[in-house]
């Protein structure tokens, strides 16, 4: 019974919030587009640390918000400029290059006042501007079986505002999906000469779609700090390949499926972690070892997915999200 | 012969009254190997052009450098009296230049309409910022649809207009790019290979689409192996071979020219250049 | 037109590269406030396996020499010793690098799972090796192997070359037959590889993990110094590679796998059996993977679940560097990249040294796509 009452506390949390959004960027690029962008959470980490370092040093919350967004924009437009020229396979190695790049940069001694070095950044420096605008009470919040803080950290604020970011992308993506500009980027995903060929500027429309998609994956990075802290290593490529699983999970290319993907993701890996703690003895799986035993579920899970069913859950099956 | 070329002499890079389309010493290699080497060419407004020659002759990479979708080393070429060295393909097709490809490009997981509307030009819903305003386009919209619905019952696609275009028949997709092209009222066409994969039944039609369309007042440049079509539509035709192009004239004469024989018989023995037209 | 790079390409990649050099330089002023103390930590980051001290480029760009761990080094000459390393690092990268250009050249995939080759090799042969108990994973019990390092490291190789094996049969070579695209091929990759570096991890635990206890004696060169194990494993590496280069030229299915390369469709025409070749392609890759796993953690002194991982984007820079799909060009994008990283603990922390590598490929995707031996095909 905890158990289930967990797994659906998952299912609203703010991280699974954060990755819908993250995925929604994703699904600009990839469902949309067509782009392979591997480095997604690169995207993320930059949106945290330009949220959380211009916030510690006394940025107003708006002023934060807007700083994670030129960031992300800027990272979009260096990395796509020589990049979207080229077949895409060479666009995702320059991707994830580029996003362990930023992770090693930001965790360097180097810029360790700048970023905390590979320790981070602590929630306690750059929430508070975000916590201050909570109209919820200070204290613990019981709705119906969930407790939660109202405001502080991993809060039934921060779930409200997290899940509104994310209906609004979700519609911003719906509505952007079945204009006329959404309709360009499908022609690009499908085959970049015959768009060319119309006369539409395929360059600048991979461009554009890199720069919102990274956006929106910068700001889903912010809610995912909001919820805890910066720290770069929880921005590795797993973190991109779990994107990719839950927006190929849970359909490409469709408004809901990063969402709804999201959410089964992170229910089944609490499933999963509960169910094996308590059913298997930990003389065959020790507590350890159920993370690391999740995590294989999860690549498994990429990999029959990708190739049984590529549409995902919500996936039109002939709009199938790979080409021939 | 069309009267357009009558004072046009049967020799290569032979100048045409009123040229839509000029090049000029278009140079292109890979490596060491010239795949292109034209000193002049010219393309007759109104008429129907077609570009033949035995395989590996370099049409398609002429056809890709005057389309901007391939560079040479050297050359200039103009469409309009505009330069268009260095002009990128989507600028080349806005200037009213439109071609389809040769394995077709249908958009295989669009719909056939939506696979249309995309062909439109100067819908300003394209633009990120206009498209977040419905208002601003929908309009438009409702235009481009009903223009779609007359090409596509012209094409006789109409029927399929909601089906996924990856669903049709090789025949249906060519005539699904060329109906595409159509949607931007493009003054020149350039068709590569149309016949290529398209079966006997819809062969005909084709045709009489081609045709048709020079009727509007377009003019059609077309690559193209099969004799039969040539014979059939051009009003004039060019041989290529080797890079170079060897000869000229109207598809009656041409294939007499002992040029063209050779160098048709040197690499391709089993074309029929003999028979006539049906 | 093969070595004439395009005038915009260069001026793209000039002002990236200033760019991001404004951007370091800026970050880094920043970030400078915090140098004076965080010296002191960085200084006891020590350069994998040499013991060298590393040095940290200030904001003014002076170089502070640390010599903190081996006051004893007789080679002060850190530009040759730091050379000498790169070379060593490379051509130990280089094992892992070729087998993935092989891939990439005869089937075209992008296989994101090879660095999980690399540490699967190290790690199976630390399983066979180690004096302790060691277990397999859902199996509740304990045993103890123990062999002596080299036959261990042969098993090792030998296990690996087969996980290569069952992966063509049972994996890629059904999804090539059903002719599934090779971007989905790419992400299957990506999935396997996370499915097999936290089954590492689940088999073997997060702990680095050492294959031998003795430690390395260390020659002066004059110069420089190096180890004796060292130089054991420049030799095996050299042997090995010198044994896949001699496969390739001189022996007919090597030829048959250039072949491939080229031109699979042709290839099968002319009757050479593409799904064996790609299938020994494999066994090849994977076997080398484990090879340079091993030296590798022999060199590094140990190896952790994720050395591989970190080596990933490492072989990635040295094969597109090299010219995606030629094991030669492998090679020396390796040594490039061996000695660049090696070399730029020079100016900037360890902590940085594989940004450097990173650093250098998104460079090279931008001025030469192709990488240095490739040919100027359009990639685009």
């Amino acid at each position: 019974m905890n158990l289930l009452l967990d797994s659906i506390n998952e299912l609203f949390a703010p991280a699974t919030a954060a990755f819908a959004l993250a995925a929604i960027g994703l699904n600009f690029h990839f469902g949309l587009t067509g782009l392979l962008n591997m480095g997604h959470a690169g995207f993320m980490l930059l949106g945290m640390y330009g949220y959380a370092i211009s916030t510690s040093r006394g940025a107003p919350i708006w002023l934060a918000l807007v700083i994670a967004i030129v960031v992300a924009a800027l990272f979009g437009l260096l990395l796509g400029w020589p990049t979207l020229k080229l077949r895409g396979d060479y666009l995702a190695i320059a991707t994830i290059s580029a996003a362990e790049l930023v992770r090693y940069l930001g965790r360097s001694n180097t810029l360790q006042s700048l970023t905390g070095g590979s320790t981070g950044i602590r929630g306690n420096d750059f929430k508070f501007t975000f916590e201050e605008l909570s109209p919820l009470p200070d204290e613990n919040i019981t709705f119906l079986f969930w407790t939660r803080h109202g405001s502080l950290s991993s809060s039934w604020w921060l779930v409200i505002v997290a899940w509104v970011a994310v209906a609004l992308f979700a519609l911003l993506y719906w509505q952007l999906a079945r204009s006329p500009w959404g309709r360009v980027l499908k022609g690009i995903r499908e085959d970049e000469d015959a768009v060319r060929a119309l006369g539409k500027n395929v360059y600048s429309y991979k461009m554009q779609a890199l720069v919102l998609g990274g956006v929106i994956g910068a700001l889903g990075g912010v809610l995912w700090a909001l919820g805890g802290s910066v720290q770069p290593d929880s921005m590795g490529r797993p973190t991109t390949f779990w994107i990719w699983t839950l927006l190929l999970l849970g359909g490409a290319a469709t408004v809901l499926g990063p969402i709804v993907g999201s959410m089964i993701f992170w229910m089944s890996l609490v499933l999963i972690k509960g169910l094996a703690s308590a059913f298997i003895p930990s003389s065959v799986l020790s507590p350890v070892e159920i993370e690391p035993f999740s995590l294989v579920l999860v690549g498994i899970t990429l990999m029959c997915l990708v190739i049984f069913r590529p549409q995902g859950i919500l996936g039109n099956k002939r709009e199938l999200a790979f080409n021939d | 012969m069309t009267d357009a070329f009558a004072s046009v002499p049967h020799e290569p890079g032979a100048p045409k009254p009123d040229p839509i389309v000029t090049a000029k010493n278009v140079h292109r290699h890979f490596g060491g190997l010239t795949a292109v080497d034209v000193e002049h060419f010219e393309v007759q407004r109104h008429q129907i052009t077609a570009l033949i020659g035995p395989n590996g002759a370099g049409k398609s990479t002429f056809f890709n450098l005057l389309t901007g979708f391939d560079k040479p080393q050297t050359g200039e070429w103009m469409f309009n009296g505009h330069s268009l060295v260095g002009t990128s393909p989507a600028k080349i097709a806005r200037a009213g230049k439109v071609r389809t490809f040769q394995l077709t490009k249908a958009l295989n997981r669009m719909t056939v309409l939506e696979n249309m509307r995309l062909g439109a030009a100067q819908q300003s819903g394209e633009n990120f910022f206009r498209a977040l305003v419905p208002g601003t386009w929908k309009k438009q919209e409702s235009e481009i649809t009903d223009k779609a619905e007359v090409l596509l019952k012209r094409f006789k696609l109409w029927e399929k207009r909601d089906d996924y275009a990856g669903s049709l028949s090789g025949g249906q997709r060519k005539l699904l790019e060329m109906a595409r092209a159509l949607m931007s009222d493009p003054e020149m066409i350039m068709l590569d290979e149309p016949m290529a994969g398209v079966n006997p039944a819809l062969t005909e039609s084709l045709l009489d689409h081609i045709v048709e369309l020079k009727d509007e007042g377009k003019t059609i440049l077309f690559v193209e192996h099969d004799m039969h079509m040539v014979r059939r539509i051009s009003d004039w035709v060019v041989v290529m071979a080797e890079g170079k192009i060897i000869a000229e004239g109207p598809p009656q004469t041409v294939m007499s020219n002992p040029a063209v024989q050779d160098a048709y018989l040197g690499a391709h023995h089993d074309t029929d250049l003999s028979e006539d037209a049906s | 037109m093969t070595n004439r790079v395009d005038r915009r390409v260069l001026l793209r990649a000039l002002v990236v590269l200033v760019v991001a050099a404004a951007a370091f330089v800026v970050l880094t002023a920043m970030g400078s406030p915090a140098l004076a103390a965080g010296t002191d930590t960085a200084v006891t980051h020590a350069v994998a396996g040499s013991g060298e001290a590393a040095a940290h480029a200030t904001q003014a760009g002076t170089i502070i020499h640390a010599e903190a761990a081996a006051p004893a080094e007789p080679g002060d000459n850190r530009v040759v010793q730091q050379l000498v390393n790169g070379l060593v690092f490379g051509l130990l990268l280089a094992l892992a690098s070729v087998g993935l250009s092989l891939i990439y050249g005869t089937t075209g995939l992008s296989n994101f799972a090879h660095g999980e080759q690399v540490s699967l090799g190290a790690l199976l042969c630390f399983f066979f090796t180690t004096p302790q108990p060691v277990s397999l994973p859902l199996l509740p019990f304990e045993f103890t192997i123990g062999l002596p390092l080299f036959p261990a490291a042969i098993a090792a190789i030998a296990v690996a070359a087969g996980t290569g094996w069952l992966q063509d049969k049972f994996l890629w070579s059904p999804l090539r037959r059903r002719r599934v695209s090779i971007v989905q091929q790419m992400i299957v990759s990506i999935g396997l590889s996370l499915a097999m570096l936290n089954f590492i991890q689940w088999w073997f635990g997060a702990e680095r993990q050492r294959l031998t206890t003795s430690i390395d004696e260390r020659i002066d060169m004059g110069l420089f110094s190096i180890g004796i194990s060292t130089l054991w494993s420049v030799a095996i590496s050299l042997v090995c590679l010198g044994g896949v280069a001699y496969f390739l030229m001189r022996t007919r299915t090597g030829r048959a796998t250039r072949a491939v390369s080229d031109n699979p469709a042709l290839a099968s025409a002319s009757g050479i059996r593409v799904d064996k070749v790609v299938r020994l392609v494999w066994m090849m890759a994977t076997g080398l993977a484990a090879v340079g796993g091993i030296l590798l953690a022999l060199y590094d002194n140990a190896a952790a679940f994720d050395v591989g991982a970190r080596l990933l984007l490492l072989m990635f820079a040295a094969v597109t560097l090299g010219g995606l799909g030629h094991p030669f060009g492998a090679l020396v994008g390796s040594l490039v990249i061996g000695v660049a990283v090696e070399m730029s603990t020079l100016w900037v922390g360890t902590d940085l040294k594989y940004a450097v590598a990173l650093g250098i490929l998104i460079l090279v995707l931008l001025v030469r796509p192709q990488g240095i031996l490739g040919r100027a095909e359009r990639v685009g």
